[in-house]
């Protein structure tokens, strides 16, 4: 019966140390991958979802509200906040001279919380909606155009420009992306 | 016969290896193959997605952009178009079709054009694309 020699003890765990890092490696790497790939597919569905819901808002706009409700408003548009004035829609058409409201604001409780809210009129079948966009934002910028690329007072536009920034962060690791489009409104 | 040293090294050697050392040695090597190989997939799958994001984000700028034009402007046809977000994406071409609305979609002789912004791109290998449409037609909106 004889035992181990110190240098084949000191050889084994030598590899045994190798191996084990290499292991470990691996694990920390592909956790690590995991949540990356988990944050940067969330980040692209969250910007393209996003920007869908506003670029078709703003097709259907008549025109850009300087707030919502008009008389005392408790949503002003700003370069941070969207009031879009759509035009009611009845049973069959739509209803002359009679609006409903789109507000595109930040969440007051949490700035990373893009918020779309439909305040529809009475005589409107538009279903009344609070639904968060986005939970990744990060910025988000609305610039008023006319027709000819001048930059205008947000009432006399007609083309706005949305420039949003979704900000995914994994650990330490964070990864940003920014998508900009110009809307041309509806009828003008 | 006379067992010495050197006689009974001989026999151990001549065993060879038991079924469990090969099972163990076997199941070890596939388990650091198995973890090797999952790496790659996991980010060509984050590229993979990346890039259909982006491609529909400018596939969807450019479709806006052409929405505003009028009707006469458009005329039948291929164009490319660039767009500063285009060189994220590996081999990648842009362009847009602009055809004559044919029934069933347009009724009546109605004068309408089908635009189509078409981006494409190279996956490692693969060929993508992200085709979006619209139609814009005479005396339409924003005309």
């Amino acid at each position: 019966m004889k035992g181990f020699s110190l240098l084949e003890v000191i050889i084994v765990s030598a590899i045994g140390l190798v191996v084990g890092t290499f292991l470990i490696s691996i694990l920390v790497n592909s956790n690590g991958f995991f949540f990356k790939q988990g944050a940067v597919i969330n980040e692209g569905v969250n910007i393209n979802d996003t920007m869908d819901n506003l670029t078709s808002m703003i097709r259907q706009a008549s025109a850009v509200a300087t707030g919502y409700p008009e008389a005392t408003p408790s949503f002003v548009t700003s370069s941070h906040v969207l009031v879009l004035k759509l035009a009611s829609e009845g049973p069959t058409e739509i209803i002359p001279d009679t609006y409903d409201y789109v507000v595109f604001s930040t969440d007051p409780t949490n700035p990373n919380i893009l918020r779309m809210q439909i305040f529809p009129d009475p005589q409107s079948s538009r279903k009344s909606t609070n639904q968060v966009l986005t939970t990744l934002l990060d910025n988000v910028q609305y610039k008023f155009y006319d027709k000819n690329g001048n930059q205008v007072t947000p009432v006399s536009a007609s083309v706005v420009e949305v420039s949003l920034t979704v900000l995914a962060q994994t650990g330490q690791v964070s990864s940003q992306r920014t998508s900009k489009v110009s809307v041309t409104l509806r009828n003008m | 016969m006379v067992f010495t040293a050197q006689n009974k090294h001989q026999k151990y050697l001549e065993q060879g290896v038991s079924v469990i050392e090969l099972v163990l040695v076997t199941v070890i090597i596939a388990a650091l193959a198995l973890l090797v190989a999952n790496l790659p997939s996991s980010v060509s799958s984050i590229n993979r997605s990346r890039h259909s994001s982006i491609a529909k984000d400018i596939a969807t700028r450019e479709l806006e952009y052409l929405r505003k034009l009028s009707y006469d402007s458009l005329s039948n046809g291929t164009n490319n178009f660039t767009d500063p977000d285009l060189t994220s994406l590996p081999k990648s071409t842009a362009s847009y079709t602009v055809n004559d609305c044919q029934e069933p979609a347009c009724i009546n002789g109605e004068k309408a054009k089908i635009v189509t912004v078409s981006v494409a791109w190279n996956e490692s290998g693969d060929d993508k694309t992200v085709d979006l449409s619209t139609i814009v037609s005479q005396g339409g909106l924003a005309q």
